[in-house]
């Protein structure tokens, strides 16, 4: 029998990861390996990007939703992630985490809109 | 073997009651091996509004739910406290849930057959019935004019 405390688990690690998979991802034909390569870096990404978008986990993902249907875009596997049951957050490296953001969205893993969005939050 | 695509269900039952049909209807899909069970978590609230879960094979064997064991053969982890939390936010007191995680088997032959025949997975993606939804009245809509 598994362990189940202390860790991980699907629904929690879906939610986290929602952010940033969920907005750069719409994809939609040439996109889809460009997409699958913001995907990988979003994951990558996201054990020094936990804290900070763990209680935006929702909201992000239903944004990204009707970003997708607004692109008129088929959205990725984003099952319908109940709200993250947010532990106390540790502190963040806003610095580290802005300077991450401007990395991604320099090297093409970010939009302009995506960037901002996800700055706008990790500011708020 | 890498796993197949992973789903998770989380079947709610308000104020604990239990009906027949759900099982049988997952036994099926077990037994055709189109679904394969790979964690599984009971979840309970009581009336207070206090959180528990218990592994499928702890439930008793006199509860009403305690066919789902049949389910589950091994548990591989999945499913963490964290997610039990999450998935608890949305019961009412007095109620329990069952959380499923299973694999999609069916895919497995599939996607060795595309591999074997030097295929390439451009795509594979589940869409949201609302996209399905607006692509399918956009369809409807030119068809009337």
């Amino acid at each position: 029998m598994p362990r189940r405390r202390g860790r991980p688990g699907i629904a929690g690690t879906m939610a986290r990861t929602a952010v940033i998979a969920g907005t750069a991802t719409a994809v939609s034909g040439g996109m889809q390996r460009h997409a699958q390569s913001k995907q990988q870096a979003a994951y990558e990404q996201d054990s020094a990007n936990q804290a900070a978008y763990e209680s935006q986990a929702q909201m992000a993902e239903m944004q990204a939703q009707m970003n997708a249907l607004q692109a008129q875009q088929a959205a990725p596997v984003v099952p319908a992630a109940p709200a993250a049951a947010a532990p106390a957050a540790p502190a963040v490296d806003t610095i580290a985490e802005l300077k991450q953001l401007a990395d991604m969205k320099s090297s093409g893993l970010l939009t302009d809109d995506e960037f901002a969005a996800a700055k706008a939050k990790l500011l708020a | 073997m890498a796993l197949a695509p992973i789903e998770l269900l989380v079947i709610g039952f308000p104020g604990n009651q239990f009906t027949g049909g759900i099982l049988p209807e997952l036994e099926m899909l077990v037994e055709k091996g189109v679904i394969t069970v790979v964690d599984a978590l009971l979840i309970t609230k009581d009336k207070e509004g206090t959180v528990g879960y218990l592994e499928f094979d702890q439930i008793d064997a006199g509860e009403a739910i305690a066919g789902l064991r049949r389910l589950l053969t091994e548990s591989n982890g999945l499913l963490s406290d964290e997610d039990v939390e999450e998935f608890a936010a949305a019961l009412e007191p007095g109620s329990s849930a069952a959380a499923l995680v299973f694999e999609h088997t069916w895919f497995t032959p599939l996607r060795n057959e595309i591999v074997d025949s030097g295929g390439i997975l451009l795509a594979n993606v589940r869409v949201p019935g609302v996209v399905v939804d607006e692509v399918l009245a956009a369809v409807a809509e030119l068809e009337d004019e």
